[in-house]
């Protein structure tokens, strides 16, 4: 029996994976502690994946060391009773009726399927539903059905690659709400999508990935402090000298000057009080502006 | 072994492998109807019971037993049996792999140890079902038939597990493939090149001197089983390398299978 209280859930150090020369993977660090949701980021073929199949351990990482709930993910299989894993194209066996597949998924989980009542509930699938061979299903309803086989069982581990591709904003809704709930219970999820304003508005962290390396981390709020923000002024005067501590003059007409701020707000908003204008607007910046800079700026590292 | 597994695997069969069974054992059935029926078979053994009296007895010659050995290795009962063996061995790991299955059951509490061996019961289970099935055919066919010749029930039931352990190497063949490959299409495209290779050089190959010794290479060289029909005699050492031929594959694809990425999918 494993330790499940050990922290970090997901534990991988210096992980590194290739597939012929291609370099998937080059030292990945990630830590995700219980009570957390991580949101994992990058463009495709960046290697989200591979380190998803890793930590479920489908992959075996050339070098480095993974621990997924205090074992080795790919030695011990064990570990996998306490996770759910949705991959980002689940293959559901279609002659299957949709309670026959969830019965078989706990079933080889070897655990009972706890959570199946809400879950069904938030994501909206009748019983009617379920009783139908899953080969009659849409995008959107394999989907959830691949969302429910992982969260059925109340593991300790969720691993969602892409679990709101397909689903309306109804059923998306209520996966935020099923995932929120299981962060409440303690449970630690680590999910990718495109979908920025998703991961927004469900993670506690972000890890951005490009190239199989991590190129950043933190809060989304630590995230963003990094970024520029944009300043718009509106000034009294169209010919005021406008010399501000951290800013970036972007563009100037008329009276509306655009500037670029990097660094702390305290300065820039001592510097504006000192100045006429009709206007000031800071923008916040947003996960989108700061997943598009980062990989701005790596690409033109590259 | 998992049990869901065992028993999900057994409902996919649900539909295909009793249809191949009663496809085989009519197979049986049917051969050894015609013999009873044929006037040119009844003719040509009245002929010979005349002419030789107890001859055949004595060397133990029988055409019913000859008969009903060829239906063992005519190309009707291999396709029958290669399609459940090679089927199942190549969903077993490329199939599900490129269809996705495989990374959600994986994810699971599952060794692939316990994936691989719960496939392997079933194929080892259906091959036998197979091979009985012909046997059972033919032994039905005889008793409502009755026809010239004597059929042994032991050693046809003999004969069929003798044909599940053929079935069993083609099933290797089809696991060893399947377990180095990612694609369904691209592995059963091979396994059935490598088997209809094998199957044609058990013919081909002793036509010429040179390569007369390579024709052992096939597990088809090793599976004949008019002696036992005829005599009752197992022939031990036929059956001990069918036993290799797919203990052999099996191992290699057993391994090959724990150690490998699950990339595809």
């Amino acid at each position: 029996m494993h330790d499940v209280s050990v922290e970090p859930v997901i534990s991988l150090q210096g992980i590194t994976k290739r597939f012929g020369d291609h370099a998937a993977l080059g030292g990945v660090d990630l830590e995700v502690g219980p009570g957390e949701i991580r949101g994992f980021l990058g463009p495709n073929g960046a290697g989200k994946t591979t380190a998803m199949r890793i930590i479920v351990g489908l992959l075996r990482a050339d070098e480095g060391t993974a621990t997924v709930l205090g074992g080795d993910p790919w030695g011990d299989h064990a570990v996998r009773t306490e996770l759910g894993y949705l991959p980002s194209d689940p293959g559901l066996y279609g002659r299957m009726r949709g309670n026959e597949l969830l019965d078989h998924f706990a079933a080889l989980s070897g655990r009972e399927p706890v959570l199946r009542a809400a879950a069904v509930d938030l994501l909206r699938f009748s019983n009617a539903d379920l009783e139908r061979p899953v080969r009659t299903y849409s995008k959107g309803m394999r989907q959830k059905l691949g969302v429910l086989q992982a969260v059925q069982h109340d593991p300790l581990l969720l691993i969602l690659d892409e679990p709101g591709e397909g689903l309306d904003p109804l059923v998306l809704s209520g996966l935020v709400e099923l995932l929120r709930d299981r962060r409440d219970a303690g449970r630690a999820i680590l999910f990718s999508s495109h979908v920025l304003a998703e991961v927004s508005a469900l993670c506690d962290r972000v890890t951005m990935i490009r190239d199989g390396a991590i190129v950043g981390e933190g809060t989304i709020a630590e995230l963003s402090s990094q970024r520029a923000r944009t300043v718009v002024l509106e000034l009294v005067d169209p010919t005021t000298t406008v010399d501000l501590p951290g800013c970036e003059l972007t563009d100037r007409t008329g009276t509306r000057v655009t500037l670029q701020h990097h660094g702390d707000v305290g300065p820039l908003l001592q510097a504006l009080s000192l100045l006429d204008l009709h206007d000031v607007r800071i923008e916040e910046v947003s996960l989108d502006e700061v997943f598009m800079e980062y990989y701005r700026d790596h690409e033109a590292m590259a | 072994m998992n049990r869901a597994l065992i028993v999900r695997l057994i409902r996919e069969q649900r539909v295909r492998l009793p249809l191949e069974v009663v496809l085989i054992g009519l197979w049986g059935f049917l051969l050894v109807a015609v013999f009873a029926t044929s006037e040119v078979f009844t003719k040509q053994l009245e002929a010979q019971a005349d002419q030789f009296g107890g001859l055949l007895d004595l060397v133990g010659l029988d055409p019913l037993a000859q008969w009903a050995s060829i239906g063992f290795q005519h190309p009707i009962f291999l396709l029958g049996g290669g399609l459940f063996a090679v089927g199942l061995s190549i969903r077993a790991i490329a199939g599900e792999l490129e269809a996705g299955s495989l990374a959600l059951a994986l994810s699971r509490p599952l060794a692939r140890r316990t994936w691989f061996l719960s496939h392997l019961v079933v194929l080892i289970v259906g091959c036998l079902i197979i091979g009985e099935a012909y046997a059972l055919g033919c032994l039905l066919a005889v008793a409502l038939t009755n026809p010239m010749g004597n059929l042994e029930s032991v050693s046809m039931l003999l004969a069929g597990l003798q044909s599940a352990l053929l079935l069993l190497a083609l099933g290797g063949i089809g696991f060893v493939i399947s377990a180095f490959s990612s694609e369904r299409g691209r592995a059963l495209s091979w396994s059935v090149g490598v088997i209809v290779v094998l199957y044609a050089g058990n013919f081909l190959l002793p036509l010429w001197g040179p390569t007369k010794a390579a024709a052992q290479l096939s597990p088809f060289a090793w599976f004949n089983p008019a002696p036992l029909l005829q005599r009752g005699t197992v022939a031990w050492g036929d059956v001990c390398v069918l036993l290799l031929y797919a203990a052999i594959p099996l191992s290699v694809a057993a391994w090959q299978f724990a150690r490998r990425d699950l990339a595809g999918g």
